[in-house]
């Protein structure tokens, strides 16, 4: 009886096989190596998009609404982006290990390398502000995209709350009340009551097209608001981007 | 070329640049191994005789096409043990999806190595029973850490060697081999094998 080497040999013989190209390994191994590239650039991405919408939101105002600082950071928390990062930096360690030698690296290692090289690429995209603007392309281009993020527009849309933003349409001033025709972006066209004993933070000019963010109160569950406090729409040192 | 004819002064690395050109040179390579390859497969998976021959021939048909996969810094043995290692565990999946094939028991001697991984053997003589009870639970023990510590103790290979057959990392292999010691440490104690 034959064994299994002369029986293999002959059919290697009889099928003609011969060995597959080395160029067809190289690019599966570049193939893996790319995609490695690729996952870590969609960890700095979601770190970069998770930093921008942190630093966007006002973290004072929840706790002033009286809500703990546990429901403010589970309310506040970028969780997309979070489950976003997790998925990539599994695919990433995945990929590397499908590298010729990616598996020798322990999985602590190679999290903490993707995850080090993801905050430095974060870190560039936040300077060159890549992040607002792949966070703006997100909003206009992916449906339901907005929904599931908590932007500063959500959280200065909720007159219910007392928190409440847009921008500037007209000003009128009758009886020492000026009244500010204010559009916002979810719920259209408001009235804005602005009393003498209104806080009026320092940049803001009141003035037609200025973006602003108020604090007060709605009244009459109409589009009519009291406010208390004025602020710029922008933090100090921060720039909005123009698309 | 003759399979008998003597090569002894050419390395495995040499035989595969060969291989390349001729196919009998990688009979010559994988008549080196063919007996290593056959007890670490009866040791992983208890196919008959007859099955780790057909899996044996597959090996190196895929062996075969695969050759210029192969990376010259790693072990020769390493890589085969992989696609062997491969060929296994797809087959052990079939099986098991068609619930069928036909089984070997694992021999005297290699329970023997596989105890004395876990616990002190020194000298004594396991009775009948003694071995039965202990192949149940080495046999039951899942795959992973069964073949952790066949590559260990029974095939005496390295750390280095059994990350590059396994594809995982050094502190994975060790847990995997600590996991699997402590596991049948827990089964042989939990059945009382007073033979021990």
């Amino acid at each position: 009886m034959k064994d299994f080497i002369q029986r293999g040999l002959e059919e290697i013989k009889k099928e003609k096989i011969k060995p597959i190209a080395s160029w067809k390994f190289q690019v599966r191994d570049f193939f893996w190596w790319i995609a490695f590239s690729f996952s870590i650039l969609a960890g700095g991405i979601s770190i970069s998009i998770s930093i921008f919408l942190i630093t966007e939101l006002d973290w004072g105002m929840y706790q002033h609404l009286g809500h703990s600082f546990l429901e403010t950071f589970l309310i506040m928390f970028p969780h997309f982006w979070f489950v976003f990062l997790s998925i990539f930096l599994f695919i990433s360690y995945q990929n590397l290990r499908h590298t010729k030698k990616g598996y020798h690296y322990e999985l602590i290692l190679v999290t903490v390398v993707i995850v080090f090289v993801s905050i430095i690429l974060s870190l560039l995209f936040s300077f060159t502000k890549i992040d607002q603007k792949l966070n703006q392309i997100f909003i206009n281009k992916i449906p339901g995209y907005e929904r599931i993020i908590h932007t500063k527009e959500h959280q200065w849309s909720q007159p219910e709350e007392g928190l409440f933003s847009g921008r500037i349409i007209k000003k009128e001033i009758k009886n020492n009340t000026t009244t500010l025709i204010l559009e916002n972006a979810k719920s259209g066209v408001w009235e804005i009551f602005v009393k003498k004993e209104t806080l009026i933070r320092g940049r803001v000019k009141l003035v037609e097209g200025e973006q602003i963010k108020i604090i007060g109160k709605q009244r009459n569950n109409q589009n009519e608001f009291e406010a208390k406090e004025i602020r710029p729409w922008e933090r100090r040192g921060n720039h909005k981007i123009k698309f | 070329m003759e399979l008998g004819s003597d090569f002894s002064d050419k390395t495995d690395i040499e035989l595969i640049e060969l291989a390349k050109q001729d196919s009998e040179y990688f009979g010559v390579v994988m008549n080196r191994y063919k007996e290593k390859l056959f007890w670490y497969i009866k040791r992983i998976s208890y196919f008959s005789n007859e099955d780790i021959e057909d899996i044996l021939q597959e090996v190196l048909i895929s062996a075969y096409r695969s050759l210029n996969e192969f990376d010259a810094s790693f072990k020769f043995s390493s890589w085969i043990y992989r696609v062997t290692h491969n060929k296994v565990v797809d087959e052990i999946r079939k099986r098991k999806r068609r619930k069928e094939g036909s089984f070997d028991e694992l021999k005297e001697n290699d329970i023997k190595m596989f105890l004395s991984s876990s616990i002190d053997l020194e000298q004594k003589v396991l009775s009948d029973d003694c071995y039965k009870k202990a192949r149940k639970v080495i046999e039951s023990m899942p795959l992973k850490y069964r073949e952790a510590i066949i590559l260990r103790f029974l095939e005496e290979k390295s750390y280095e060697e059994i990350m590059d057959i396994l594809r995982k990392s050094k502190g994975s292999v060790a847990t995997l081999i600590a996991r699997g010691k402590k596991i049948l440490k827990r089964e042989l104690t939990q059945i009382r094998i007073d033979c021990l």
